[in-house]
């Protein structure tokens, strides 16, 4: 049993995000279970690199079909950067699962869990797992739990505040994870963005409603939406 | 405490540990109650435990750290830390607060241990061509291409047709196989990103990647000499 399995109930935080369309990926995607792989091990390779000297306990990243389980343990002092470092793995895992065809979306919460091999249970773990599935773009968001815990250094963070479009309609203004932080051609970004979305066609209404909002969202945390140009 | 006939005492030739760092009395004591508190913290972390105890362990590690980095520093032989953990500290390894957390201290032992243990992969491939070889039935023998590792991808050379193509390997790769009526599996274009990536990320060396790109070509090979022949496919 590995280390982070034995430490037990305590709390932290935990990210669920899910494929969006994974139903009937099989007849539009050979290269499914390869593309949804790469992005697990690569969220796994980059975990370590995020969290050492800011977290203690290890980064774990766990699947189930098509959903993809981040969770770290954390002390209270860790809480804000157990939080952000999630965000900048979701940073790199948002846009790179654009790229491969099978984009997700997901939540983050804070609270006690435990996990043992394969079954997780807690707090944070059913309250990712409700809300992980009710946003209605590609993105990620804290959930309230997380929310009030969290306390970004602004100017550095790889969260934002916006209103993510939801399935139940809700007045708030959670941290979402800003994903095109660091891009500097956003024109050209949002170009190949548009491309792979077209890609992943026929866009019915109810995928379309999904691409909308998320090229809204990138309109939305632009530079110069910030400053008001 | 260290005993003041062994402070700032030459680095000794013959240390009982075998560090790559040479350290003498002083540095050698302080080195030893970091070992001594860092040992103590991970076996509570072991069992779970991350009480206040714990904390003081790693604050009284971590002030030794800093103390044994600037000793270090001052005879030019400053300890070196990975890119990311100086970012993920926010702050110069030479800054009081910087080793005042389990890992970078953990990080200085093992520099202590080896001056090359923090160093960084460094991208050593880009421009270096290798080569690709695989099978055709066309043809009936290996065709060899060459691979040039770009910033952006691969350049891919082979006879009439080839140019620069992304990380995947698109898209002269796959012409130069629908040429030819090479038959490659559906999944190879992942597998060339995931290396081109390796290599920059982990510093893969050139015979460590040409290495993994001729298993890709093998893998082709593979599925181009294993295509269902004979009976009913025969004229296909």
């Amino acid at each position: 049993m590995s280390k982070f399995a034995q430490s037990g109930r305590t709390a932290g935080v935990v990210t669920f995000l899910d494929v969006l369309g994974w139903k009937g990926v099989y007849d539009r995607k050979q290269d499914a279970i390869p593309s949804l792989t790469r992005l697990i091990e690569g969220v796994r390779s980059r975990a370590d690199e995020k969290r050492r000297g800011r977290i203690v306990e290890p980064v774990e990243v766990k699947s189930i079909s098509d959903t993809i389980a981040i969770f770290t343990f954390c002390s209270e002092i860790e809480t804000s950067a157990a939080i952000e470092v999630h965000g900048e793995l979701c940073q790199w895992l948002i846009p790179e699962s654009i790229e491969s065809e099978i984009p997700v979306r997901g939540a983050t919460a804070f609270g006690e869990f435990e996990i043992r091999d394969s079954i997780f249970v807690g707090k944070a773990i059913d309250e990712a797992a409700s809300w992980h599935e009710q946003s209605d773009w590609i993105g990620v968001h804290l959930t309230p739990s997380a929310e009030y815990v969290f306390n970004p250094i602004q100017s550095k963070s790889a969260w934002t505040q916006y209103s993510p479009p939801h399935k139940t309609k809700l007045a708030w203004k959670p941290y979402c994870v800003n994903w095109t932080r660091d891009w500097t051609d956003r024109a050209a970004r949002i170009i190949d963005i548009k491309n792979k979305f077209r890609r992943l066609g026929p866009i019915v209404p109810e995928i379309a409603g999904k691409f909308i909002n998320t090229l809204a969202f990138i309109e939305a945390v632009s530079p110069d939406a910030a400053a008001g140009k | 405490m260290t005993p003041k006939n062994q402070r700032n005492s030459p680095p000794s030739n013959k240390t009982e540990l075998n560090m790559s760092i040479q350290l003498n009395a002083n540095e050698q004591t302080i080195r030893a109650e970091i070992v001594e508190r860092m040992n103590k913290a991970r076996q509570a972390m072991a069992e779970s435990r991350t009480d206040d105890k714990v904390r003081e362990w790693i604050m009284e590690a971590g002030e030794r750290a800093h103390k044994l980095h600037l000793l270090l520093k001052l005879r030019g032989q400053e300890p070196k830390h990975h890119a990311y953990m100086i970012r993920n500290r926010d702050m110069a390894p030479d800054a009081p607060e910087f080793y005042m957390h389990f890992h970078p201290i953990e990080d200085l032992l093992k520099f202590l241990d080896n001056e090359h243990a923090n160093d960084d992969p460094v991208d050593q491939t880009i421009g270096a061509v290798f080569t690709f070889k695989v099978f055709s039935r066309r043809w009936g023998h290996d065709d060899t291409y060459a691979v040039q590792r770009t910033k952006l991808g691969w350049k891919i050379s082979h006879i009439a047709i080839g140019g620069p193509c992304d990380k995947g390997g698109n898209p002269f790769l796959y012409m130069n196989f629908r040429q030819d009526s090479i038959q490659y599996p559906v999944g190879l274009e992942g597998w060339m990103e995931w290396l081109w990536n390796q290599a920059s990320e982990k510093g893969l060396t050139q015979p460590q990647v040409q290495a993994a790109l001729q298993e890709l070509a093998d893998w082709v090979s593979h599925t181009e000499q294993n295509v269902p022949s004979g009976g009913v496919w025969k004229g296909y």
